[in-house]
């Protein structure tokens, strides 16, 4: 199994996670960690913002409420890693905002994609 | 020529053949144009040349509904008018804001805005402007480090202001004085007035002072120019010949009251510092911009118009709210509040940024400390997270109304209540700007957009802030149509149904746009001044 380590910085510094890329199991999507984290909000929000906007988007957006769920729309049409991912999603972010896509959560206006990069970073921190 | 109605003896009647009713920047931008005519000009002020607290007190009245500015202290009652203490920001409306649009009730104006472009052109110069113009390639090409934000200007672009705080009252008293038509009486505030049997025309009007002095002036043609709240009491208390007051007939004077909403409302973060000189209020550069609506995006969301400034977030930290700082019954003691407040907090952020300055105790003089603050505000524009300040019309409304009281000022006159109201369309408007600017933020890559608690819950287009700041903006009160059912004047701001009353000043908007009103009431001002001489012309 691949693993890939990042750095995840949470409300009490700076924490280490290891997240299976591929979990095993049927329908489970495979996908590079690296997706977890917002890189278009890190610089700008905390990490406490950024994890209270990824368990709103999760209260508004009930359907998407698994991993597998939110890691499916992000991934939809993009099998990248690495650079190569965070290129395709910042791709998907100006499309985003060009087409209207966006999320208005706690006061920010951000692109679905990032809302749901958020929310993604909470569940990966639960169950790291 | 100036004479003070106080040293008259008691009943005189002065005979003119125009009589201007306040010597504020309505008044007195008529009477310039005035100068030399073959016309004697009689222009009545409430005050003196000197700030008069007792004079003040006439103006003097109550609030209610969405909380507002003492009355005492939101205008100037003085010659010169509130000039004595304006900021001299100033722009021109936009070609939608005299359109009917039917997303806001009891929206369009009879003119368009190229029917006022010519009467900008001349404001220019009465307020000491400098170049009508308002094209930001043209001020770029002057002072180069004026960026704009890379944004999309078929949704956001940037708007501009000019800023001169030009003092009417001390540019225009020796022209007004030396001129020989042109005949000033300070201390003379109108009380009532009348006109013949049907009130098709006026006749006279009565002047009083604090002397204990009362007096008649008889002319051809009345323009009342004291100001939106002044000049829908004078209305309203000339009630002796109707019971409604003079041109009230359809219940109108008074009614659709508005304020420019002048809120904190968000912040913008940007990944990288950016100099925002262009948005400083600096001053430098000439020119002032804020993030403005295009005409199809505020078509396309069915909002009002509005604009945003910007506030580097180190200095907007400090600021406290101007609705809470102004509240003193003196305009010059609120004043000085402010200016403290602002220096404060721009100091504060300089410490923080900078650390503390040597010399900073070393006693200046207030000129020092405007250009200190000034450079500082420019300094501090370089950043990459800012306060945004909505500027922004109010949709009319019938409801936000100016009324007579039932207490009496010193001369006799009922005092107003103002009930300022605002309405759903006007919190929803700026709700969705930020969210526009938000998105064009995202799409150019240059950061992101928080708006404030109060804005959030999509739900509440109904409750405000404490900090809801106006602009000290008086508007509406005798707006503007061609149908005396839905308006106080007419297209040339003549009374409906009155022959020779004119009304001059930002109460004749039917509409209150973005910018500040100033620019655009002395625009229209000077439109009825060429109205009124075209009319005596033809006689
Ligand atoms: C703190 C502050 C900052 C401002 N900043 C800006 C700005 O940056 N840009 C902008 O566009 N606007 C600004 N304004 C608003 C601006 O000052 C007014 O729009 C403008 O002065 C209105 O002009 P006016 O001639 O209609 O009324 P005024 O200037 O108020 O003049 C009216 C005159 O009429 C006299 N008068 C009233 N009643 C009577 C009576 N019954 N008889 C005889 N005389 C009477 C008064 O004494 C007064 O002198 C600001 C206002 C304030 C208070």
């Amino acid at each position: 199994m691949d693993r890939r380590s990042f750095v995840l910085l949470s409300a009490t510094g700076a924490v280490a996670l290891t997240i299976p890329v591929a979990c095993s199991g049927f329908g489970t999507v495979r996908y590079d960690p690296i997706l977890n984290q917002p890189q278009s909000l890190t610089s700008l929000l905390t990490p406490d913002q950024i994890s209270s906007i990824g368990k709103k988007y999760r209260e508004k957006v009930p359907k998407e409420k698994t991993v597998n769920a939110i890691a499916r729309k992000l991934l939809d049409d993009i099998s990248a890693e690495g650079d190569a991912l965070i290129a395709a999603i910042d791709k998907k972010i100006k499309k985003d905002f060009e087409t209207g896509n966006t999320a208005f959560i706690e006061g920010w206006v951000l692109s679905v994609t990032e809302a749901r990069q958020c929310a993604l970073s909470t569940l990966a921190t639960q169950n790291a | 020529m100036h004479i003070d109605a106080r040293k008259l003896p008691d009943n005189s009647v002065i005979d003119g053949d125009i009589c201007i009713v306040g010597a504020g920047a309505a008044g007195i931008s008529i009477a310039l144009d005035w100068i030399d005519s073959p016309h004697k000009v009689i222009l009545l002020e409430s005050g003196g040349f000197e700030y008069d607290h007792e004079v003040q007190k006439l103006i003097n009245g109550s609030t209610t509904g969405q909380k507002y500015f003492p009355l005492i202290s939101s205008r100037i009652a003085a010659f010169g008018g509130t000039t004595g203490h304006w900021a001299g920001m100033c722009s021109p409306m936009d070609n939608i804001d005299f359109m009917k649009r039917d997303w806001v009730p009891h929206s369009g104006w009879p003119i368009t805005r190229q029917d006022l472009d010519p009467y900008y052109e001349r404001a220019h110069e009465a307020l000491q402007l400098g170049a009508y113009n308002y094209d930001l390639a043209y001020w770029q090409e002057k002072t180069p480090d004026l960026a704009e934000f890379a944004l999309d200007k078929e949704v956001v672009y940037t708007k501009l202001w000019k800023i001169n705080g030009a003092r009417f009252g001390q540019l225009y008293k020796e022209s007004i004085e030396k001129a020989r038509n042109i005949h000033l009486y300070t201390y003379a505030t109108l009380t009532n007035i009348l006109g013949n049997e049907g009130l098709s025309e006026i006749k006279e009007v009565t002047i009083k002072n604090t002397a204990g002095k009362t007096h008649t002036v008889r002319a051809k043609h009345f323009i009342l120019a004291g100001g939106s709240i002044q000049n829908a009491r004078m209305l309203l208390a000339s009630n002796t010949q109707s019971e409604k007051g003079v041109g009230n007939d359809n219940d109108n004077v008074g009614r659709y009251f508005m304020e420019h909403l002048e809120i904190q409302s968000a912040e913008i973060w940007l990944y990288k510092p950016f100099r925002a000189k262009l948005y400083s209020y600096s001053g430098d550069g000439g020119v002032y911009g804020e993030l403005a609506i295009s005409e199809k995006a505020q078509r396309e969301h069915r909002i009002l118009n509005g604009t945003a400034g910007l506030v580097p977030l180190s200095l907007a930290k400090g600021q406290t709210p101007r609705i809470e700082l102004w509240q003193d019954d003196d305009p010059r003691k609120s004043m000085d509040r402010l200016i403290k407040n602002w220096t404060e907090a721009a100091l504060e952020a300089k410490a923080e940024l900078y650390g503390e300055d040597e010399d900073s105790t070393a006693p200046k003089t207030a000129e020092e400390e405007l250009m200190e603050l000034l450079a500082l505000f420019d300094k501090l524009s370089m950043t990459n997270s800012f306060e945004t300040q909505t500027r922004i019309e109010q949709s009319p409304n019938p409801d936000s109304r100016v009324t007579l009281g039932s207490e009496r000022d010193a001369l006799g006159m009922p005092r107003v209540n103002l009930h300022w109201k605002l309405s759903e369309i006007d919190k929803r408007s700026i709700r969705t700007i930020y969210q526009l600017i938000g998105e064009q933020m995202g799409l150019a890559g240059l950061g992101r957009v928080c708006l404030k608690e109060f804005l959030q819950d999509e739900n509440d287009n109904t409750t405000w802030p404490e900090g809801t700041n106006a602009g000290w903006h008086h508007m509406g009160t005798t707006r503007m149509s061609d149908d005396p059912k839905t308006g106080v004047v007419d297209a040339n701001c003549q009374v409906h149904g009155i022959s020779n009353l004119y009304v001059a000043g930002a109460g004749c908007f039917a509409t209150s746009a973005a910018p500040n009103p100033t620019l655009t009431l002395v625009a229209l001002s000077i439109r009825l001044s060429d109205h009124v001489k075209q009319k005596m012309n033809a006689i």
